[in-house]
């Protein structure tokens, strides 16, 4: 378990990375990015891999992009970068300098290849402040592979479906918006139990220095 | 002058394409998606600097930098990547490259890469 101490400074370190993430996110569109403060919660898994605790529950039901980035060496984990598939429609839009249209209807928007592959540029931008800092921090070298993107359909029962790989255990969350332009985005990063390890004793070695 | 931009992402290609029409009209811009391509192509057309990102699928930016500079001592390779890990700008730096600019390409990454493609002498 993490002890107050230990949340509270690691809660503190993401927020500064997750701010310079947002920062890069705001020059991207033009746009002042709203953070709420990131939530640290640490999973354990039981043996049949279910979660001892309910995981953060990541949209209401619906279509989502997930765009990812696993990263691996001593520092090991997935990071995740979600919004809802109309929202991401926005996101592209004003990425491309186009104007934003609301989608009225119900029905799941088109996507085609560039706004996939601009997607997949946004998150790799955001996904690589964030874990790029945090491996500078650890005074290691992560090694990223490809961004993966997936449109993917989420119910209210399957809200934890991204999170099915167990030897995840440390989720790092926080959700932002844009000032602007409604598209509110989750960002997520599962970190090995290993690496959870290491990153505790360099937070307590902080903490006593 | 010929610049080769190398990017597996076709809105970094974009990005950079407009930019270098807009403030180096009188450059011609060549692209490439993969490492390879990217290779054989710098040697056919010998460009007068080389913009690339490190992670792309297949052959990496930091093995192309390699091919490039085995191939010609002298190239000038800028990278462009979101990766911020200081370990990996000092291995891009140590293996020859001419700068390290980190993605997105705000006002500021712009900036500096018109400038350092203007005040570098190339062939």
């Amino acid at each position: 378990m993490l002890n107050p101490m230990q949340k509270d400074a690691l809660t503190e370190i993401i927020n500064v990375y997750i701010g310079k993430a947002a920062s890069m996110l705001s020059e991207m569109v033009n746009q002042r990015v709203i953070l709420s403060v990131p939530e640290v919660e640490l999973i354990a898994f039981t043996q049949d891999g279910q979660p001892s605790k309910q995981l953060p529950p990541i949209f209401s039901s619906g279509h989502i992009i997930s765009s990812s980035i696993r990263f691996g060496q001593t520092l090991k984990g997935k990071a995740f970068l979600i919004f809802p598939a109309d929202q991401a429609k926005l996101l592209v839009n004003v990425c491309l300098g186009e104007e934003p249209v609301i989608q009225e209807s119900e029905e799941l928007v088109a996507f085609i290849d560039t706004d996939f592959d601009v997607l997949k540029e946004i998150s790799n931008v955001i996904l690589n402040a964030i874990i790029g800092e945090l491996s500078n921090f650890m005074d290691t070298r992560v090694h990223y592979s490809l961004p993966d993107i997936e449109l993917i359909y989420v119910s209210e029962s399957e809200g934890t479906i991204l999170l099915k790989e167990n030897t995840y255990l440390l989720l790092l969350h926080t959700t932002f918006l844009l000032s602007e332009t409604p598209v509110n985005g989750f960002i997520l990063i599962a970190l090995s139990m290993n690496s959870v390890s290491w990153l505790l004793e360099k937070i307590d070695a902080l903490l006593e220095a | 002058m010929k610049i080769l931009v190398v990017d597996d992402s076709l809105f970094s290609q974009k990005m950079l394409i407009r930019l270098f029409n807009q403030y180096l009209p009188e450059s011609e811009v060549i692209v490439a998606s993969q490492a390879l391509e990217a290779f054989e192509l710098y040697k056919k057309e010998q460009p007068a600097f080389v913009i690339t990102d490190l992670l792309m699928p297949e052959v990496s930016g930091q093995e192309l930098i390699r091919l490039i500079m085995d191939y010609d001592s002298h190239a000038n390779i800028i990278v462009i990547s979101a990766d911020i890990q200081k370990s990996t700008r000092a291995e891009v730096m140590a293996s020859g490259a001419l700068a390290f600019l980190n993605k997105p390409l705000t006002d500021e990454v712009t900036g500096e890469l018109l400038t350092l493609i203007k005040e570098t002498p190339h062939a």
